[in-house]
């Protein structure tokens, strides 16, 4: 284990881990997961300011509830467990059961899925999103609000009013292998993208000639922007995310783009985060998120926060 | 090992995995034949948490017990289900003390919401539910002592797993089937069936009602 020191290992698998100070007194634990391949998601999320404890499963695959159970068990200081993880079906089977069998226990849970991804459902049905990139804000909010000691409801009820307000919308150049499959997870033709596409590779909502990275930021932030509703003055967190091969300066340039076309709006970026956040193992493509901040949530994301994988 | 109700359940799971065979067989027509595995390890579990036990427990308390070592023992869909919902089940009788009629049909409808608010699904789309619902009309409504409880949950199971059998499944692996499942019966419905069989063979003579 390459971070002895800040994390440690609670099951027999070496699937659940948590911060090696763990429990912490006084304290909500959160407890997020999901498939391996996603780096430095979930696993880089634990640490201090973020997540208390993560269960990984084989890659793009749910992890079980016993090792959710793990976790939790280890990161639970009497205040109860928050779980909180990307809405998907394998999950949210297992981690309902690793809730039951910790009450069971005697150790309270509640849940938050992050439904961020706009292309995945319609507005009126937003709770149905998928869960991607735009995940970040969401951990910041509650690992904030866990280390400030607040109980367990007000932890849920801040990191729902903040997934409620994230809003990320994606795009694929060039698809993921999975090692077990052998074959890539979609195809494109040269000199095709598809928009809105999932962090697993599942189907975006609209395949078109590849265009420059400045043009994909419009596409994708005029397609956010009309999922929310951001007036002039609105201030916000921003997140470009690569998906795992493409190129820092692209998601450079993507980011002077949002920025432009926020500001031409009146809208305040308040907060930038640039770089690999979430990744679909060697996927091209990138993904844009905006959080509309309240101003507890500025208060929230400004709060310091490291991992072994991330300052933030 | 504790009171008669403990030896009797312990017994009837033995019974039950002796079905394993047949199952795994079932379940690998239709699906990925990890049904049969699932059943002997969950019930390998369970038994070793049983042979703990000194006296018969709470309703809550056992099903609680034997709900987590079920959904512990498999990382499968069918045993966070199940396992989830005897862990409901354990949940909606925290207050009851004994193991009357009613409480174990209020268990048995916890067993069915959970599983159809996790499972996404309603009775009739060919799964465990069809013969979890059909078995719950006679405990709540059949005269008679336990034997005959048990053998009209039996009939009642069997009668409409066999209906939906011609039906095509819309969940799980068996639904990438298409029309190729029709004509097949559910393998998790036929393992509940097998359970209850095995309930029934194992019924102790010496108890008059339950």
């Amino acid at each position: 284990m390459a971070h002895g020191d800040r994390l440690r290992v609670v099951d027999e698998d070496g699937r659940a881990l948590v911060r090696a100070d763990s429990p912490l007194a006084g304290q909500v634990g959160i407890v997020t997961g999901g498939g391996s391949g996603h780096l430095p998601l979930f696993l880089g999320y634990v640490g201090a300011g973020l997540c208390s404890g993560v269960a990984i499963g084989n890659v793009f695959s749910s992890p079980s509830a016993e090792t959710i159970l793990a976790a939790t068990k280890a990161v639970a200081s009497g205040q109860g467990v928050l779980y909180l993880y990307g809405n998907y079906g394998g999950d949210v089977l297992n981690f309902d059961l690793a809730g039951d069998l910790a009450d069971a226990e005697g150790i309270a849970t509640a849940t938050v899925l992050v439904t961020d991804d706009v292309a995945s459902a319609p507005k009126d049905r937003r709770r149905s999103r998928r869960g991607i990139a735009g995940m970040l804000f969401a951990f910041k909010c509650a690992g904030a609000a866990a280390a400030r000691g607040y109980p367990l409801a007000r932890v849920k009820a801040l990191t729902e009013a903040t997934v409620d307000a994230t809003y990320t919308m994606g795009v694929g150049l060039a698809p993921t292998i999975l090692p077990e499959a052998g074959t890539p997870t979609f195809s494109l033709e040269d000199g095709e993208m598809e928009i809105g596409i999932g962090i697993h590779g599942e189907p975006g909502s609209h395949r078109g000639a590849l265009l420059p990275a400045d043009q994909i930021a419009e596409r994708l932030t005029e397609s956010i922007l009309a999922d929310a509703d951001l007036k002039r003055g609105a201030r916000v967190a921003v997140l470009i995310n690569g998906l795992g091969s493409t190129p820092l300066e692209e998601l450079y340039i993507m980011y002077r783009q949002v920025h432009k076309i926020l500001s031409d709006r009146g809208i305040t970026v308040r907060n930038n985060y640039i770089g690999e956040y979430a990744t679909s193992l060697e996927m091209a493509g990138a993904s844009v998120s905006v959080l509309h901040l309240t101003d507890e949530m500025s208060d929230l994301i400004d709060a310091p926060a490291s991992t072994p994988f991330l300052r933030l | 090992m504790a009171g008669w109700t403990v030896s009797w359940l312990d017994a009837s799971l033995a019974r039950w995995a002796d079905g394993a065979e047949e199952l795994r067989l079932l379940d690998a027509a239709v699906g990925d034949g990890d049904l049969g595995i699932t059943v002997s390890r969950g019930v390998a579990a369970i038994r070793e948490k049983l042979s703990r036990l000194e006296a018969d427990p709470e309703p809550a308390a056992l099903s609680r017990t034997v709900g987590a070592a079920f959904a512990k023992a498999n990382p499968s869909t069918m045993a966070a289900l199940i396992g989830g919902g005897l862990l409901a089940a354990s949940r909606s009788v925290s207050s009851a003390s004994s193991y009357d009629r009613a409480t174990l049909a209020r268990m048995l409808t916890a067993v069915i919401d959970s599983i159809k608010t996790r499972g996404h699904s309603t009775p009739g789309e060919k799964t465990v539910l069809d013969g979890l619902v059909a078995s719950l009309v006679p405990l709540e409504s059949c005269d008679g002592d336990g034997r005959a409880v048990l053998s009209a949950m039996v009939e009642a199971a069997d009668t409409s797993i066999a209906a939906a059998a011609s039906k095509q499944a819309v969940h799980g692996r068996a639904s990438w089937l298409g029309e190729r499942s029709a004509g097949h019966r559910d393998p998790g419905a036929v393992a509940y069936l097998l359970l209850l069989q095995a309930m029934l063979d194992m019924w102790p003579d010496h108890v008059a009602d339950a």
